[in-house]
């Protein structure tokens, strides 16, 4: 996945056939990795109590906004106008801004959820868990949503696309 | 004096406030925590959007939960620091909302 032309409120990438697959596949991998509500506080064990309904209105919102962010990208991954399929071979992706952070914040989702279902590890540690078949595609969601988040986060962060980069491979 | 107006000057009362300025700060904190999971870069980008921050703005807290375990973002009334708390929880951040002592 490459940026291949930048606009105003607009990026272009180009995705091979493999990318496409990997990125599609991804995003239906979010079903599998659901993520649970978290405390709306860490140190303050009286803000429930001050504030009642606070836990109860992130949790509404959360859940709300997951729905929402994953209805959105998949309308944006099923429409042939922002995701079209080039007949020389591969993919092309359009994106505005507020596209490109939906499409950033359903993958990071995604590679959350796997992590917490890896058992939340520090891969930094050398307690870095073993690859099993149970746990496979935890790993495989965490490299691909690197791999994706990163050509999204260079993009919106400014770079420019590669000139010379031909428009399918 | 014929055609002269007395100006009575109002009596000033200077209020006498016995709070700091700290005491008058808002008193909900926006904390985020460090984590294994969140890209570095992914953070900085998240703190830029949420917070409009210049790039070395939000890079400084980004350090200050990956060096020092959380970074204090913001300190405002409660419905402004939720509404912060609630968009950085949107990007998978590991933000709360905490009281100030």
């Amino acid at each position: 996945m490459k940026l291949i032309h930048r606009g105003v409120d607009q990026l272009v990438f180009r995705l091979s056939k493999r990318e496409h697959e990997a990125l599609t596949t991804t995003l239906r991998l979010a079903a599998l990795f659901p993520r649970g509500n978290e405390p709306l506080s860490r140190e303050s064990a009286g803000l429930n109590k001050q504030v009642p309904s606070a836990q109860a209105d992130l949790d509404e919102a959360m859940a709300d906004h997951r729905l929402e962010q994953t209805a959105g990208v998949t309308a944006l991954i099923t429409d042939p106008r922002r995701c079209t399929k080039l007949e020389a071979g591969g993919w092309r992706l359009t994106l505005n801004d507020a596209d490109s952070n939906r499409l950033l914040q359903v993958l990071n989702e995604i590679r959350v959820g796997a992590w917490e279902k890896l058992g939340r590890p520090d891969f930094e540690s050398e307690k870095r868990p073993a690859v099993t078949e149970d746990n496979f595609l935890c790993f495989w969601a965490f490299q691909l949503t690197d791999l994706f988040e990163g050509v999204l986060l260079a993009a919106l962060e400014g770079e420019e696309p590669d000139p010379d980069l031909p428009e399918v491979d | 004096m014929p055609g002269t107006i007395e100006i009575v000057q109002p009596d000033v009362e200077i209020a006498k406030d016995s709070k700091s300025s700290e005491a008058r700060t808002p008193g909900y904190l926006v904390v985020c925590w460090n984590d294994p999971v969140n890209l570095m870069p992914y953070v900085t980008h998240v703190f830029r959007t949420v917070f409009a921050w210049d790039r070395a703005k939000a890079e400084k807290h980004m350090r200050e939960v990956h060096e020092k375990g959380k970074s204090v973002l913001a300190r405002e009334a409660f419905e402004k620091a939720e509404f912060y708390v609630h968009q950085l929880r949107k990007f998978s951040l590991h933000a709360t909302l905490e009281t100030a002592e």
